[in-house]
């Protein structure tokens, strides 16, 4: 019965990650295409460790150490490949959408800048007014 | 049994592949790349119950925690270039 519920989860896990190919190869645009490769293999990696600890008790901490740091690491990869490729604009299927992140990259840039000028022109009415004391003192 | 799971995960693999090839953009590649990593550790799980050595499941574990750190750092290099 554990051999055979180890198979079925082994079983599971590739068809799973067969899945994940096949819409790795169909998606129409990238981040439909990270959609495919990010959630699916997690699913498919945890289902192969979960039928190999059916098949094998004795191996379960370090298998369950590998689903762990499967579960913490693959998020992580496919989310900062998302925002490096929506930052430097690879197109998507509804690009003629709103785009709310890159508005609010836009509204805090102008802000950053702004905030600037202000720190600038104040620092150039305080090096005016030193220069003035300079040639106060020389007369 | 282990054979045609072996089979199937190796299809899925090569069927990967063809996305790592043909992307149009580097990120295209770089999750293709990802998934075949993942897919490694997955195959790498499958051979040590195959061969019956728990040793494999240690580079698989190596695998899966330093394999996301080449991924991280294709995306910083698609961000900010070198």
């Amino acid at each position: 019965m554990l051999t055979f519920l180890g198979f079925l989860f082994i079983f599971a896990g590739v068809v799973s990650f067969m899945i994940s190919s096949i819409g790795l190869l169909r998606m129409p645009d990238l981040y439909s295409r990270i959609h495919a490769g990010a959630k699916s293999p997690t699913l498919a990696t945890l289902l192969v460790v979960i039928g190999t600890i059916f098949l094998e008790p004795a191996w379960a901490p370090k298998l369950l150490l590998l689903a762990f740091f499967v579960l913490a690491t693959n998020p992580l990869s496919s989310s900062v490949i998302a925002r490096a490729s929506h930052k430097v604009d690879v197109p998507h299927l509804n690009s003629d959408h709103v785009d709310e992140l890159k508005l609010y990259e836009e509204k805090k840039l102008a802000e950053e800048t702004a905030a600037r000028e202000v720190l600038l022109e104040q620092e150039t009415v305080e090096e005016k007014a030193t220069e003035e004391e300079n040639t106060e003192e020389k007369k | 049994m282990f054979e045609i799971v072996t089979l199937i995960l190796l299809l899925a693999m090569s069927l990967t592949m063809i996305r790592f090839v043909k992307g149009p953009t580097l990120s295209d590649r770089v999750i293709a790349f990802d998934v075949i990593g993942i897919m490694a550790v997955s195959l790498l799980v499958i051979l040590s119950l195959y061969f019956q050595r728990s040793i494999y499941l240690d580079i698989a574990l190596v695998l899966g925690a330093i394999g996301f750190l080449g991924t991280t750092v294709f995306g910083r290099y698609i961000e900010k270039g070198i």
